[in-house]
């Protein structure tokens, strides 16, 4: 079948009504959800997982990718409006976005976001339709060697791009490695660090984790600073963006739609990591980068396409290796699993009415989001207008609600609840969570190549670069670790030099 | 910022070095054969090693402080990591709606000092509202303790 064939196949999966209803429910809970401040993707699709358990596979997952994508844009609504980033992929949106709208110019950041996000998505999923069958091809060739190597690579880059210290993101990679080893080893089945408690069995939860690390501290620091964002009063008029805007615009879309795409691609929270990016080469390239910061429509326009091709590509290795990006990815699995059905290089061979119905879908999801955002930022508002006090027992609702849903297990209220309190005191003390969170995802795929490659190679650690691809990968990772390391002792040597020197 | 850093940095190593003797009871295996507790335990010595590099970062000031210091509230912070705990606790025990009323009144009435009336009056609707949307609508299966529905 040819491409365009299949992509028939795919639009009339897509465009069945219950699909249609289900994109749509997504879509608008997703952004919903993004809209509140502290509660991302991952507590949207926690909420929604359970009912998705009796839908058709199709469905179930068109409404996963629908509630994704929406929650993106949720979260670059309150960016602008009110300068607080409904989560982390929307942080530089801040920068400009609420600039644009302190000057009036909400409406021009809003349309610009949801038009490059339109545009970028559109091309994201167009890159997904070609890259994903070619990867999954090639994948089919693919051993244990190369599967530890890009999860190498995955943990040594998210180390490399994390803010702060680089030892202390490395630290948390191997924190997050080492509690994905609590529960059964994946290839004896033997009971690990699991001390008699039947929920650890199945391993330490990524949603409790999670839902900890991100919502549930997030909320805590908020109450402590007792501090909030205005949002932005003067009614928002005019959405689209003017001529020059565009203009200003065009490229910037353009660029972030394609570097977006591709950091994607990479195992880790591309979202973030592809919208600063972004921002960075936008900032770089600009014959005025000193207007970034006072309300550049370039700073909006380029991130926030950015963000979403990147949502685009992180399908691919999900779909075409069965490797989750990000949690997000990884409640995908969890999700497909729930139907028999194994995310890796033969999905798309065995069920291409699923890819191919996911791929027209996210076609169809990027349209509702651009007709429905449009009006329905007034909405939007209002739901920020509502004062934190009130606001922040819904957000600790969702958030147990969530997680109580997930297995019925009070036990993992206890775990998220745990996991909040350690991640405030982490985040408090300069320790990121995404290094820590990408390794728990990561972990058990990690293990378990690594043992089967030394399995093959009776102990011998030259496997990893005796194969050209795993050679690459691997070489990749430790090049990143080694030139994150010494910067590192650069700066310790100058500092060091400048005591002596007083 | 520096002292609180090097007390995690230090909880960090000290959970390492738990963590390579719990790991130890596990098979490790050969190098050519690794067992169920192989990884552990080369995980939990680099974690060990890597926090005795970051202490050392620490300690000698080379780091920046990359969060700014506020005034923080923690008082509030207790108070409302207490209601979670307790919401955990009582949740199967009184049963969703009952658990959920009681958590956000005290949330809005002891941590936000609003008055009772408030308190209630959103605390009556959060809970109802979610209740029919998650419980009767999405199908979740929340406990119903006390009360018989």
């Amino acid at each position: 079948m040819s491409t365009l064939a299949q992509l028939g196949l795919g639009f009339s999966v897509a465009l069945e009504p219950a699909n249609l209803l289900f994109c749509f429910i997504g879509v608008f809970v997703g952004t919903f959800i993004g809209v509140l401040p502290g509660l991302g993707p991952i507590a949207a699709i926690a909420l929604l997982l359970p009912l998705t358990f009796k839908m058709a596979p199709a469905t179930a997952i068109i409404m996963l990718a629908g509630i994704y994508y929406g929650a993106m844009y949720g979260g670059s609504t309150t960016a602008i409006l009110v300068n607080i980033p409904g989560e982390a992929a929307s942080v530089v949106t801040c920068l400009d976005g609420y600039q644009m709208a302190r000057q009036g110019r909400a409406g021009p950041a809003l349309g610009i976001a949801a038009l490059g996000s339109f545009i970028a998505g559109t091309f994201g999923v167009v890159g997904l339709m070609f890259f994903a069958p070619v990867l999954g091809a090639a994948a089919l060739r693919f051993g244990p060697p190369e599967y530890f190597a890009l999860t190498f690579l995955g943990l040594t880059l998210v180390s490399y791009l994390s803010r702060g210290s680089v030892l202390k993101a490395l630290l948390m990679a191997i924190f997050g490695l080492l509690l994905g080893t609590i529960g059964m080893d994946p290839i004896s089945g033997e009971e690990r660090f699991t001390y008699g408690s039947l929920t650890l069995g199945d391993g330490l939860g990524l949603v409790p984790v999670a839902m900890g690390m991100f919502g549930i501290a997030e909320v805590l620091e908020n109450l402590a600073k007792a501090l909030r964002g205005e949002v932005y009063e003067k009614k928002i008029k005019g959405l689209l963006p003017n001529r020059k805007d565009w203009k200003e615009s065009f490229w910037p879309i353009v660029r972030g739609s394609v570097v977006g795409f591709f950091i994607g691609i990479l195992p880790g929270p591309s979202g973030a990591m592809s919208s600063f990016t972004s921002y960075a080469m936008e900032k770089r390239l600009s014959r005025h980068p000193e207007k970034f910061g006072t309300g550049a429509i370039e700073g909006v326009a380029g991130p926030e396409s950015a963000n979403n091709a990147a949502t685009a590509g992180a399908f691919i290795p999900l779909l075409s290796l069965g490797i989750p990006a990000n949690i997000v990815m990884a409640l995908f699995v969890g999700a497909l699993m729930i139907h028999g059905i194994q995310p890796g290089p033969l999905f798309i061979r065995n069920y291409p009415e699923l890819f191919w119905g996911v791929v027209a879908s996210m076609y169809v999801g990027n349209a509702l989001l651009l007709v429905l955002n449009l009006p329905l930022i007034g909405i939007w508002v209002r739901v920020l207008k509502i004062p934190y006090a009130i606001l922040y027992p819904l957000i600790f609702l969702f958030c147990l609600i969530g997680v109580y849903s997930l297995n019925n297990n009070v036990v993992e209220i206890f775990i998220m609840v745990i996991f909040g309190v350690i991640g405030l005191v982490l985040r408090r003390t300069g320790f990121e969570g995404a290094p820590f969170l990408l390794a728990l995802v990561l972990g058990p795929m990690m293990e378990s190549s690594l043992r089967q490659s030394l399995l093959i190679s009776r102990g011998s650690f030259s496997i990893f670069f005796g194969r050209p691809v795993s050679a690459v990968l691997m070489v990749l990772g430790l090049a990143f670790l080694g030139t994150s390391l010494i910067p590192a002792f650069k700066r310790k040597r100058e500092k060091l030099a400048a005591e002596i020197g007083d | 910022m520096k002292k609180s850093s090097t007390v995690t940095t230090i909880v960090f190593l000290a959970f390492a070095l738990g963590a390579v003797i719990e790991a130890s009871k596990l098979p490790f295996g050969r190098m050519s054969a690794p067992q169920p507790g192989f990884f552990p335990i080369v995980l939990s010595a680099l974690l060990a090693i890597i926090s005795v590099l970051v202490l050392v970062e620490v300690v000698k000031g080379r780091e920046e402080a990359s969060v700014a210091r506020e005034q923080m509230s923690w008082k509030r912070i207790g108070l409302a990591l207490g209601a979670l705990f307790a919401y955990a606790f009582l949740f199967e025990v009184l049963g969703y709606l009952v658990t959920t009323f009681l958590f956000v009144t005290f949330l809005l009435r002891v941590v936000d000092r609003k008055g009772w009336g408030m308190a209630i009056a959103v605390a009556f609707s959060a809970s109802f509202v979610s209740y029919v949307l998650f419980g009767l609508l999405l199908h979740t299966p929340l406990p119903a303790g006390l009360l018989p529905i």
